[in-house]
């Protein structure tokens, strides 16, 4: 069961902008990257410290810890693809973005 | 660099901070196909090695390894550093320290250790013979 709950107005994020966010208990990142919205996993795989304070660069963010790198499309994390953080998925409705959380009823 | 040993604002015990590595480290090398040692003698001196490293330099940084003072080397020793170097792991079915074992290993003490320099003779050595 998912549902989609409204993270930030649309122009809230300026393209190549990041955003950490809570969403019904999740901690989100909400990046905005040529136009389209990402939404991933805030907590790194490693040893979770956040991604909002790692660097981006196109489609990839480097953790501010260790320098753990992963596409923000898919979540992969590029020197092992096993290794994933949580993507969720997103949509722009009315100048609004909204975020589809898994497991939550609204 | 910033470290995230720090919890509420208390140093956490060594213990206690040996526990954290090892729930956050499970997470990571099990989806690569590894687990820790069966040796827990083996595991509990590596992850109190590490809590000290990470205690002087602010992260948990392989105790079997040198660090140049370069972050692209350095963080790349970081544990666990399987995702790095692991197609030398996957030949030798362990990490360099023995931490983490291949999940196919019962016997740590079967596994022998192949040098950097060997590795590659062998890969060399299998593109010659292929036709
Ligand atoms: S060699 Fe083993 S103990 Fe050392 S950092 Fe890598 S995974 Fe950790
Ligand atoms: S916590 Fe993100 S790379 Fe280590």
């Amino acid at each position: 069961m998912s549902s989609w709950f409204y993270a930030i107005g649309e122009n809230e994020l300026i393209d190549g902008g990041k955003m950490p966010l809570s969403l019904e208990g999740n901690k989100i990142l909400l990046i905005r990257q040529e136009g389209v919205f990402y939404a991933i996993s805030n907590k790194c795989p490693h040893m979770g410290c956040p991604l909002s304070r790692g660097i981006l660069d196109g489609h990839v963010i480097k953790c501010p810890c260790h320098d753990w790198q992963f596409d923000i499309r898919d979540g992969e994390f590029l020197s092992a693809r096993e290794i994933k953080i949580p993507v969720f998925g997103t949509k722009v409705s009315d100048g609004r973005v909204f975020v589809k959380i898994y497991g939550a009823v609204q | 660099m910033r470290s995230y040993w720090v919890c509420d604002g208390e140093k956490m015990d060594t213990g206690k901070r040996k526990e954290q590595l090892k729930v956050m480290y499970q997470r990571v090398v099990d989806p690569l196909g590894y687990k820790f040692s069966p040796d827990e003698e083996i595991v509990d001196f590596l992850l109190e090695q590490e809590v000290q490293l990470e205690k002087e330099k602010g992260n948990p940084f392989c105790p079997c390894q040198g660090l140049t003072g370069e972050r692209d080397h350095d963080m790349k020793l970081v544990c666990p550093c399987i995702p790095f170097h692991r197609e030398h792991y996957d030949a030798m079915k362990r990490c360099w320290c023995g931490l983490f074992v291949h999940k196919s290993v019962d016997d740590p003490y079967e596994l022998q250790q192949i040098s950097l320099k060997d590795l590659e003779e062998s890969k060399n050595k299998k593109k010659k013979e292929r036709p």
